[in-house]
C-alpha cells in the first residue's frame, strides 16, 4: 500500500468515527501517520518471524525424516542381523514311566513274532537337519527329506533323498509327510562302490550288534550318547531286526544314565515313548523314540544342549524317523 | 501442519528413491569380462560381451563361455564349488558347507556321517584330529564312520 493510499485509509477511518472533522480534508495528522507506519513495520516484522519459524519447523521435520529414513535404510542394508535358526519345534512328552520300565515293555513287544525277523540292506526314513553355510544358519522353512536306500551284498545299490512336503491338517493330528519330485541327492552305486564297513549281515546277538556298532565308530566303554550315535549310523545302513533292536535297547540301558521323557506323538503321527541321553561331551542330547505299538526304535532327535558356534541351546539339530514306508509316496 | 507433512513426505520419497535407485544404477554398470573372455576378445576382433562369463562373435558364430562358469555339477545338495559335511549317510540330514578351501573344525553339536567335495579339483578329508577317516575326491562323496572333529579341504 502506497503512503497516499495509507493516508486515505486513515482519513476514511477517522471520518467514520467523527464525520464532522473537516480538518481531515488536508490529510491525517502527522502522529497518526507515524503510528500507522510503526504498526505496519511491526506487522512486517511479525510476518517475517512467523515465516522464519515455519521454515525452521519445516527443516526440523525434514531433517528428522532424513535421519529416520537413513537409519532405517542402514539398518536394512548394512547391518546383518544374527541368523535365527528355523528348526522344528521340540516334541513334548507327558507321563514318563521309569526308563527301565519303558525299555522292558518295549523288549516285551519286540519279542512278538510279527515284526522284522532279519536285518535288511534297505532303509526307509524321513529326516531333517539344520543347514549351516559358511557359518550362517539357514533360516528357511523346515523341509523334511524322504530317504530311501537299497543295497546288496556286492556293495551295489541306490540311494535317493527327496524333498518332502507336509500336508496341512486342520485338526490336532500331525500332517502327513509326502515326497515331492525334487531330488536333493541321488546316488547309484556300481558293484563294490557302496561305502559300508561290512556287507555281512550283523548277527542277531548282543555280540553281533556290538560288533556292528563298533564297526561304525562306537568307542570302547561307550557312553549312552556313543551307543545312540553308533546305532543311528548303523540304522542308516540297515533295517535291523526286532531281536537286534532288543540288543540296542539293552546296550543303551546298561551304558549309563538314561532319562525317560514319557509319551508323545512323533512327526509322522505315531505314538512313541522317549528316552534321552547326553552326548559324551555334553554338547547335545539324543532322544530315542520307541514305538508304543511294536517296541522298535522308530525315531531319533538330536538337540543342542549348549550354545556354541552360533547354534543356540535347546534347538533341534536333526531328526530321523525310521520304518517310514508309508511316506515314500 | 499439512505443509510439514508434505515436506516430510517429499523428503522420505526422495530418500527412498535415492536408496532404491542406487543398486539399480550399479546393476546397470557395464559387465567386466572374466580374464579368459577379455583375452579372447582382445585376440579375436568383433566380439560382443553378453555378460562377464559369455561373449559372441556374430560374424563367425563363435560363442564363448568362461571356464569360471563351467564347473562340475553339485554333489547331492552340496553346491558347486563348495565342500560339505552331512549328519546322515549318503549326503542327508544336517549340512555344513563351506565355499572356501581350508581346515574346518566341526562343532561338537554335529555328527558327521558323510562328506562331499563339489569342486573341480582337490579332495576333502574327514578327520579325527589328524587321523583321516574318509576322503571325498573332487566331484564325489564318501560315507564316514567314526567321530569327525574336523574336515580338511585340499586344493
Amino acid at each position: 500500500m502506497s503512503p497516499d493510499q495509507e493516508d486515505a485509509r486513515i482519513t476514511r477511518r477517522l471520518r467514520e468515527i467523527d464525520p464532522a472533522r473537516t480538518s481531515l480534508d488536508d490529510g491525517p495528522p502527522e502522529f497518526l501517520r507515524a503510528l500507522a507506519t510503526r504498526l505496519e513495520r511491526e506487522r512486517t516484522v511479525a510476518r517475517q518471524r512467523r515465516t522464519r519459524r515455519r521454515w525452521r519447523i519445516g527443516w526440523a521435520v525434514s531433517l528428522a525424516s532424513v535421519i529416520v529414513a537413513v537409519a532405517v535404510a542402514l539398518s536394512l542394508n548394512l547391518t546383518v542381523p544374527p541368523a535365527e535358526a528355523s528348526t522344528p519345534t521340540p516334541l513334548t512328552f507327558s507321563a514318563p514311566a521309569p526308563a527301565q520300565e519303558v525299555i522292558g515293555d518295549a523288549i516285551a513287544r519286540l519279542s512278538r513274532d510279527d515284526g522284522v525277523s532279519a536285518p535288511e540292506r534297505s532303509v526307509r526314513m524321513v529326516a531333517w537337519g539344520i543347514v549351516v553355510e559358511d557359518g550362517v544358519i539357514d533360516d528357511g522353512p523346515v523341509i523334511p527329506q524322504v530317504v530311501s536306500l537299497d543295497w546288496k551284498a556286492d556293495l551295489s545299490g541306490h540311494s535317493r533323498i527327496l524333498k518332502a512336503r507336509t500336508e496341512s491338517n486342520p485338526g490336532n493330528e500331525v500332517g502327513r509327510v509326502l515326497p515331492t519330485d525334487t531330488v536333493l541327492s541321488e546316488q547309484m552305486f556300481a558293484v563294490g562302490e557302496f561305502s559300508v564297513p561290512s556287507a555281512e549281515a550283523p548277527a542277531q546277538t548282543e555280540a553281533g550288534v556290538r560288533e556292528l556298532l563298533t564297526s561304525v565308530g562306537m568307542p570302547p566303554d561307550p557312553t549312552p550318547g556313543d551307543v545312540v550315535q553308533a546305532a543311528v549310523t548303523a540304522m542308516e545302513l540297515w533295517t535291523l531286526s526286532d531281536t537286534q533292536h532288543t540288543e540296542l535297547l539293552k546296550m543303551i540301558e546298561t551304558s549309563g544314565k538314561v532319562e525317560s521323557l514319557g509319551r508323545s506323538m512323533d512327526r509322522l503321527g505315531r505314538e512313541v515313548l522317549g528316552l534321552r541321553v547326553h552326548t559324551a561331551d555334553g554338547a547335545a542330547t539324543e532322544t530315542v523314540l520307541i514305538s508304543a505299538a511294536n517296541g522298535r526304535i522308530v525315531g531319533q532327535e538330536r538337540m543342542s544342549a549348549i550354545s556354541a558356534d552360533g547354534i543356540p541351546a535347546g534347538i533341534v539339530i536333526d531328526y530321523r524317523m525310521w520304518d517310514a514306508e508309508k511316506e515314500q509316496g | 501442519m499439512r505443509k510439514y507433512f508434505r515436506a516430510m513426505l517429499v523428503t522420505l520419497v526422495a530418500v527412498v528413491a535415492m536408496l532404491v535407485s542406487a543398486p539399480a544404477a550399479s546393476a546397470e554398470e557395464e559387465a567386466v569380462p572374466r580374464a579368459d573372455i577379455a583375452a579372447m576378445m582382445d585376440a579375436v576382433p568383433g566380439g560382443i560381451l553378453i555378460d562377464a562369463d559369455h561373449a559372441v562373435w556374430p560374424s563367425t558364430g563363435l560363442e564363448m563361455t568362461s571356464s569360471a562358469a563351467v564347473t562340475p555339477y553339485s554333489v547331492g545338495s552340496c553346491a558347486t564349488g563348495s565342500v560339505c559335511a552331512f549328519s546322515s549317510a549318503n549326503l542327508g540330514g544336517s549340512k555344513l558347507s563351506w565355499s572356501t578351501c581350508n581346515t574346518f573344525t566341526i562343532s561338537s553339536s554335529f555328527t558327521v556321517r558323510s562328506i562331499a567335495d563339489a569342486r573341480s579339483t582337490g579332495y576333502l578329508q574327514a578327520r579325527n584330529g589328524t587321523t583321516i577317516l574318509a576322503t571325498a575326491n573332487a566331484g564325489a562323496s564318501a560315507n564316514v564312520f567314526g567321530t569327525v572333529t574336523n574336515v580338511r579341504c585340499v586344493s
